[in-house]
């Protein structure tokens, strides 16, 4: 004869079990970061970060961008920072449908830091993490704009992971029309 | 508790159960395979896929508020979703609250959600600037006065240096800004912003998606799903309980009997 304790022991057992899983799965879908912009500077200019600059689009940049580089719409100015040969590049591109705003360091013309800043899409977020971001360290692009490596993309967030690529992509060319200046600028 | 009273319970629960399961069987397939189909539509394209003609016709009801601010000539319009207008033609992705547009310095400058976006008096996009970051709260409203741009928050009022990306708090009372207001566009740049928001018609995923929650089908339809999730939660539970309460089923194999 069945006891209610004995009853009652596999129904419990399975509430354990699922509020462990709970307790595991729970703080890793909420897992949410953003960067400010004075945050992402100071990590690639130190304690001393310049002041912002702009840079006007042109309309061969832009043809670029759009034929070359793959980004939907391009903006017609940017912002950037810059101290010798170390700029900073905080740009956005469209993910899906909403736009991800990503600051790009670079220095002598190889990136140095990408940071995703603003995250708005509702899949794709794993953009976010170092292991992803963390493969464009010493990256530049050839004169097709292509990167000089592979990057491993990230199941279920192709689409961020292409928004990303673009704009490391777009920032080094858009380095690289600054590089007169820097020597001039070094002479 | 007595054997056989438990025994009566198991077997009001299993005969209801059974009719239960009956009822709600179509149904229950209905929610698996919308579910299904709702859980890929980013990958299936559905977000990106129009719905049957035949049941556009039940949003075409729905009237999009369109919230406008007029900066300089141009009115600058948001859906309060996600996306702006200029002059009724869409520009693109802006977050919510909108908190208004003006004129500044020849570019108009509308403020949403954590982004002010900087756009040609042509309607095109100059620059998209994130200010989650630098303001406290998102804007409430912006606007201009003899020493420039202005955004207010729940926090205060901020200076904007757009050449700096700049954002400070006044410490004093702002005199004479004038704050964008929201006012009533025309009866043109409605029927445009109408047409541009209504133009692709509603996605596949959305259709999917009220369907599966009722709400296609109005209140009616969302208390008849709140119905349906109900039972679906006596029939778990009745399936877990005749499950675990049949006789011998914890029962060590050499010991047991039969029933």
């Amino acid at each position: 004869m069945n006891t209610p304790g004995q009853w009652l022991k596999l129904p419990l057992r399975f509430l354990r079990r699922g509020f462990l899983l709970f307790a595991v799965l729970v703080p890793l879908a909420a897992a949410e970061d953003y960067l400010s912009t004075d945050e992402f500077l100071s990590q690639v200019f130190g304690s001393s970060v310049p002041a912002a600059e702009k840079m006007w689009i042109s309309a061969e940049q832009r043809q670029v961008a759009v034929n070359s580089i793959g980004l939907g719409r391009p903006p017609i100015r940017v912002h950037y920072w810059r101290e010798g040969k170390r700029s900073a590049w905080i740009l956005q591109e469209v993910g899906k449908e909403k736009p991800i705003t990503i600051g790009v360091g670079l220095n002598a013309g190889q990136v140095e830091t990408v940071r995703i800043l603003a995250f708005r899409e509702s899949r794709g977020w794993e953009v976010k993490y170092p292991y992803f971001t963390e493969q464009f360290s010493g990256a530049t692009a050839d004169e097709n704009n292509r990167l000089d490596r592979r990057i491993d993309g990230i199941t279920g967030a192709t689409l961020s992971v292409n928004a990303v690529q673009k704009v490391v992509r777009w920032a080094v060319y858009l380095d690289r029309g600054l590089e007169p200046a820097i020597t001039a600028d070094a002479h | 508790m007595p054997t056989r009273i438990f025994r009566q319970i198991r077997l009001f629960l299993l005969r209801w159960h059974r009719r239960l399961g009956v009822a709600v069987s179509l149904l229950l397939i209905w929610l698996a395979l919308s579910g299904i189909a709702l859980n890929h539509s980013f990958d299936w394209g559905l977000d990106q896929t129009t719905g049957p003609q035949i049941l556009q016709s039940v949003y075409r009801g729905d009237s999009i508020e369109f919230t406008s601010y007029k900066a300089g000539d141009m009115w600058v319009s948001h859906n309060g979703a996600s996306t702006l207008y200029v002059q009724g033609r869409e520009l693109g992705y802006c977050g919510a609250p909108f908190a208004g547009a003006v004129l500044f310095a020849g570019e108009l400058i509308a403020a949403c959600g954590d982004t002010l976006l900087l756009i040609t008096p042509a309607a095109e996009l100059i620059e998209a600037i994130d200010i989650g970051y630098d303001l406290e709260a998102a804007p409430t409203g912006i606007g201009i006065n003899t020493s420039g741009l202005w955004l207010k928050s729940d926090d205060g009022a901020y200076a904007v240096d757009l050449n700096s990306l700049t954002f400070t708090l006044s410490t004093e009372a702002v005199n004479a800004v004038d704050w964008a207001v929201p006012g009533r566009h025309g009866d043109t740049i409605h029927a445009a912003l109408e047409k541009a928001s209504f133009g692709k018609g509603v996605s596949l995923t959305q259709m999917l998606l009220d369907l599966h929650s009722g709400r296609f089908f109005g209140k009616l339809g969302t208390a008849g799903m709140d119905m349906v999730a109900v039972l679906l939660i006596l029939l778990a539970s009745s399936g877990v309980w005749v499950w675990t309460t049949k006789p011998g089923r914890f029962r060590r194999k050499h010991s047991r009997e039969k029933y």
